[in-house]
């Protein structure tokens, strides 16, 4: 039997991050085969260009072969996991870049007859994010905590059903103690192990 | 006050592109007035000698588009000297879904562009958020009324 397959985004290059990515894919290989698109490496562009904007409300919003590999991944994801820094309280732009242009209409959701936005994330059932703050967790709070809710709420409201959703957060990263960012490590791993 | 107009969109023909003319037209009869499309300008500079900020742009997944955030994490990122000079922000943005769904989703790109960013400009940073919202279910009689609104706040500035 085939495992379902597992898509993990990372918007960042330093080692720590690095390191979080492969603890996220030893928890996850658990109960899924996981792919990791490592934006930086593979050179994804953030913005979207005019072209792709004027054909955005069209049949084929998708112009670009890189970003059709990519929503291809996601259409047939049980499990989208995300891994990136939070800096003023937000994703980086690149993985913000990554959602509008990959999550296009026709991806993550279509139009209805009105013209409203209806969901079509129909194979993904878990949604995950690990990231790290500089900010402690009530000041990133205070600032609407933006990476948690575009990936625990945007992004969820494009599932039809059901989402086992999982967030883990290193806040006050900078100052955070070897052990204290070791521990986080090994709960991410735990964590993804049962998401 | 010398004021930038930061605007962001690929598109020329674009409703962003307009309104963005629009609060330029509106603000240069009374104040000292730059514009930058964050598509055609680096960005490099601009924040200097600004008093006031008003950002146009589509709420596109919760917030600015990746160009905008980019542009804000390069210079809102680091202590950048010129920021305390900076005692207004406006927001003109257009969101393609609902009032009701942007609340759901945590008004993310409101929370941070009048809460969050205000708090690493001048202190006491005065905000106005000037939403249009299910834009793309829109009349044009809608889009026409949301324009007099924004040149009508913008001419209070």
């Amino acid at each position: 039997m085939t495992q379902p397959s597992a898509l993990l985004v990372l918007g960042a290059t330093d080692p720590f991050h690095q390191r979080l990515a492969e603890a996220a894919t030893t928890g996850l290989e658990r109960r899924f085969t996981v792919t990791c698109l490592d934006l930086v490496a593979q050179g994804f562009v953030m913005a979207m260009s005019a072209e792709e904007r004027r054909a955005y409300h069209g049949n084929h919003p998708i112009l670009d072969p890189q970003v059709a590999s990519h929503a291809r991944l996601v259409a047939a994801a049980a499990a989208l996991v995300f891994v990136f820094p939070t800096r003023l309280w937000t994703p980086p732009p690149l993985v913000k870049g990554w959602l509008e242009r990959v999550l296009a209409p026709g991806v993550a959701f279509v139009f209805d007859s009105q013209h409203r936005v209806r969901p079509n994330l129909r194979t993904v059932r878990s949604i995950g994010g690990i990231t790290t703050c500089t900010q402690t967790a009530a000041e990133v709070r205070a600032g609407g905590d933006g990476s948690r809710t575009t990936v625990l709420r945007t992004l969820r409201l494009n599932v039809p059903g059901r989402v086992r959703t999982a967030w883990y957060a290193l806040y006050e990263y900078e100052a955070a103690a070897p052990g204290a960012k070791e521990e986080f490590v090994a709960q991410v791993a735990r964590g993804m192990g049962r998401l | 006050m010398r004021v930038l107009v930061m605007s962001c969109h690929p598109c020329d023909e674009s409703f962003t592109t307009y309104v963005a003319a629009r609060v330029v037209a509106v603000l240069s009869s009374r104040h000292q007035v730059r514009h930058h499309d964050l598509y055609t300008a680096d960005g490099i500079g601009l924040l200097e000698e600004t008093e006031a900020v008003v950002w146009v742009y589509p709420t596109w997944w919760s917030g600015p588009p990746a160009r905008m955030l980019e542009f804000i994490h390069a210079h809102f990122g680091a202590k950048h000297p010129h920021l305390d000079k900076i005692e207004k922000m406006v927001v003109v943005t257009s969101h393609g879904s609902s009032w009701w769904v942007n609340g759901f989703e945590g008004g993310v790109g409101k929370r941070l562009m009048t809460r969050a960013l205000p708090t690493l400009a001048a202190p006491g940073c005065r905000t106005r958020w000037i939403a249009m919202y299910d834009i793309d279910r829109s009349t044009e009689r809608d889009r026409v009324r949301f324009v007099a609104r924004v040149e009508r706040e913008l001419s209070r500035l």
